[in-house]
């Protein structure tokens, strides 16, 4: 450490890698399920599931928009998708979630923004191959291995036809869909018949940090570090999702529907409750001219916005930041709801990993009953086919 | 606001009556109150040829006027009045128990105005009309300098021009998705100027999410683009500020926050420094650091928020449970951090009667920090 390392209100050493071990023992004793694990096929086993013409011609995979590496800012080499190691196959998942102390695993798609690919229908190629890999593979390896119908979330109809293809295999738990600045907002009437499956068939909606400002644009022609971009852009763009969700209607027209939104943090959600609350009262007129409104006929939203994200979202914990004082941290669950809205993820293999260990190390500001609801309970009653 | 939520109706105007009384009792500074003089009168302050060929205050980029949100014909910007003069202002500030009042620029975006220069010529109309007929009408009147900040060396000229009149407090600048964030090193010509002068700079929600991105493209109401996505771009702008190492270059820098929120800085704080401690290799590679030749931040990204930023409290959104308030009070650093402001005369305008019907939450010390004495550390020259 040279004299300029930050002062030491942490007891931490920057761009140190969490350690997996040791488990604590009391994290083998009861049942965890990481809602967010990424797996990530080689590309090679893609291509073998891939249709033609894309299976000869993506001799790898493609280059995606919202580049920003992390290797600059963890000082490792590569992308910081594989911080911690790479999981390819069952074997490769089912030996590190023994390492790691998780009974059951929510596998996502580990690979770069594939919706910022430039071919929109190699998106669609790629999600037929994934999911195909996931049925045959990897899915029949353990029970203990569920996955996310992976989706072109570019193209509605495509994704649509992808969710009916693999809906019938109850070891898809929810779909995966990706947010960020490059992306509109998937609270929009176009994703309709998306979000109609998924009600039908009971799959939950994974809506996963993927992009960051849209490029060039001038928030992100500002930003020059890593903790702007993967730390304060997915706040952000989280909040822009989320608001689109609630206020154009969506939860009206699918009340059953669940979101599980995954690293764009929550402590914020106090502020985002009270002020969309605020805000909705004082200028509730422009609601009856959105998509939804219109067709349903109705002038003001069914209920509060707040209700709806203590109905309709869940929020995974990675990366999990927590305050020096414990009263704090009591404070911030309380305020965010975190005992019944938080289902514990690892985010394996990312430089933020978080080992389930931080759920029994504070006490009263996560009691007992906390803690089973936020390591299985509460990922259980959003995912009903776990 | 005060009322419960469960109480209120929708699309129900802010009364300004009653104020409570304990407001005429103790010092009021109200830190946010938008001006909003006439486009003749600042055509009479403007240089050629702006003066003649700006007929009419100029389209900007950005524009979403509220008024299918509250039912009101309009920009929103003057639901409860206009206040062009310095009697309007006095006026007002009577009416809603305020001692001492900031004026902001009322304009719709001006750093959107097609032309740049013609936002220097307007800055310099406006502070002008200000130093000449506004604020020597009561020592009640303060104001903001306002600047072009798409062009940072004329906004840093405008403020070595004006800095001298003790009346200007601190410097006006905006912040929204259509704009560089402000804490690049681009702007350090206008941070230069505020701190040889010891000018506090604001920056002020202005625009949403940047035109025809795929953000903007997905919103479709007032609540997802004032309500939210001024939270967002304003975590990037602080987000800028905070990492790119502007206070290890101006360590007497103080910003004001107006209209972003502030019940996030729980994990803006926590977030910040938990990202730094494990990503700071590209802190380094940032304009600043590189001039400084340094590797780190002096200090972790929590401790500059808590040293260098002050927040506006509207629009003031208080739980209905007064223990939860008191939780993001503390969690917030409220009391140390937070500064009274109206906004009057927007849709969301704040009496500060909510200051005082929380006392347990809000003691009386903590109800004179942020009523006056906050502001009164944060502006030296309200003297």
């Amino acid at each position: 450490m040279t004299k300029q390392t930050p002062p030491g209100a942490f007891e931490r050493i920057p761009a140190e890698t969490v350690r997996p071990d040791p488990i604590l023992p009391a994290v083998r004793e009861v049942e965890v399920i990481d809602t967010d694990f990424h797996f990530l096929p080689d590309w090679e086993t893609m291509r073998r599931y891939m249709p033609e013409p894309f299976a000869s011609a993506f001799t790898r995979f493609p280059p995606a928009g919202g580049e920003y590496g992390a290797d600059l800012a963890n000082t490792k080499s590569g992308t910081g998708q594989s911080a911690l190691g790479e999981a390819r196959t069952a074997q490769d998942v089912l030996r590190v979630i023994d390492e790691i102390g998780v009974d059951t695993v929510i596998i996502s798609p580990g690979f770069q923004r594939p919706q910022g690919m430039f071919n929109e229908v190699a998106v669609t190629a790629l999600t037929v191959a994934y999911n195909n890999y996931l049925r045959e593979e990897v899915l029949p390896a353990s029970d203990r291995i569920k996955g996310e119908i992976m989706v072109n979330q570019r193209d509605p109809a495509a994704a649509l036809a992808e969710i009916e293809r693999n809906a019938h295999d109850e070891r898809f738990v929810s779909i995966y869909t990706e947010f960020g600045g490059n992306y509109t907002q998937t609270g929009i009437a176009a994703y309709d018949p998306i979000y109609a499956a998924c009600e039908k068939y009971g799959l939950g909606v994974t809506c996963h940090a993927g992009t960051f400002w849209q490029n060039w644009s001038p928030l992100s022609v500002g930003a020059r570090t890593w903790t702007e971009l993967f730390g304060i852009s997915t706040m952000g763009t989280c909040m822009a999702y989320m608001a689109s969700m609630i206020m154009q209607g969506l939860f009206d027209k699918f009340p059953k529907l669940q979101i599980l939104i995954k690293e764009g943090g929550y402590w914020w959600l106090p502020d985002f409750m009270l002020r969309m609350d605020e805000f909705y009262l004082g200028h509730p007129g422009d609601i009856q001219f959105t998509e939804r409104k219109l067709e349903a006929r109705e002038k003001y939203l069914a209920r509060m916005p707040t209700d709806y994200i203590l109905e309709n979202f869940r929020f995974s914990t990675q990366p999990v930041i927590l305050p020096g004082p414990k009263e704090d941290l009591a404070a911030l669950m309380r305020l965010c709801h975190g005992e019944d809205l938080f289902c514990y993820s690892s985010d394996w293999p990312h430089q933020t990993f978080d080992p389930a260990n931080w759920v029994f190390e504070y006490g009263d500001a996560v009691p007992e009953s906390a803690r089973r609801k936020i390591l299985s309970e509460n990922a259980k009653a959003l995912f009903k086919r776990l | 606001m005060a009322t419960k939520m469960a109480e209120r109706i929708p699309a129900e105007r802010v009364q300004v009556d009653p104020i409570h009384a304990r407001a005429r009792e103790v010092e009021v500074i109200d830190t946010d109150f938008h001006f909003l003089p006439t486009w003749e009168k600042m055509r009479e302050y403007m240089p050629e040829p702006f003066a003649s060929g700006y007929k009419r205050y100029p389209p900007v980029g950005s524009e979403y006027p509220p008024d299918q949100a509250i039912d009101m014909v309009g920009t929103g910007q003057s639901v409860m009045g206009v206040a062009a003069t310095a009697e309007d202002v006095l006026r007002v500030i009577d009416e809603i128990g305020v001692s001492t009042v900031m004026l902001s620029p009322g304009f719709q975006r001006p750093q959107s105005i097609y032309h740049p220069r013609a936002i220097s010529a307007l800055s310099r109309a406006f502070n002008d009309y200000l130093a000449n007929e506004v604020m020597p009408a009561s020592p009640r009147i303060k104001a903001e300098i306002m600047v072009n900040q798409r062009v940072p060396e004329e906004g840093a000229a405008e403020i070595r021009r004006v800095a001298k009149n003790e009346n200007f407090i601190s410097i006006y600048t905006e912040f929204g998705g259509t704009y560089e964030s402000i804490g690049t090193s681009t702007h350090d010509p206008i941070f230069e100027a505020a701190v040889e002068f010891d000018l506090p700079v604001t920056i002020h929600v202005a625009t949403f999410w940047q035109q025809w991105s795929p953000l903007s493209n997905g919103a479709r109401t007032w609540t997802e683009l004032l309500g939210i996505s001024s939270m967002a771009t304003c975590l990037a702008f602080m987000g800028s500020l905070v990492m790119q190492g502007l206070f290890d270059k101006f360590p007497t820098l103080q910003i004001m926050v107006k209209e972003g929120g502030y019940w996030w800085l729980p994990d803006f704080l926590a977030r910040a420094d938990d990202f730094y401690m494990g990503h700071p290799g590209d802190i380094q590679y940032c304009e600043r650091k590189l001039d400084l030749g340094e590797k780190f931040l002096r200090k972790l990204p929590s401790e500059y928020v808590l040293e260098h930023f002050h927040f506006a409290t509207q629009p003031m959104c208080i739980p209905d449970d007064e223990q939860k308030f008191a939780d993001l009070m503390r969690l917030s650093h409220g009391e140390d951090l937070f500064c009274y402001s109206s906004d009057w005369p927007h849709a969301t305008f704040d009496p500060c009667n909510w200051v005082f019907e929380h006392p347990k939450v809000l003691t009386p010390e903590v109800q004179q920090k942020i009523l006056s004495g906050n502001a009164r550390k944060l502006y030296k020259r309200i003297g």
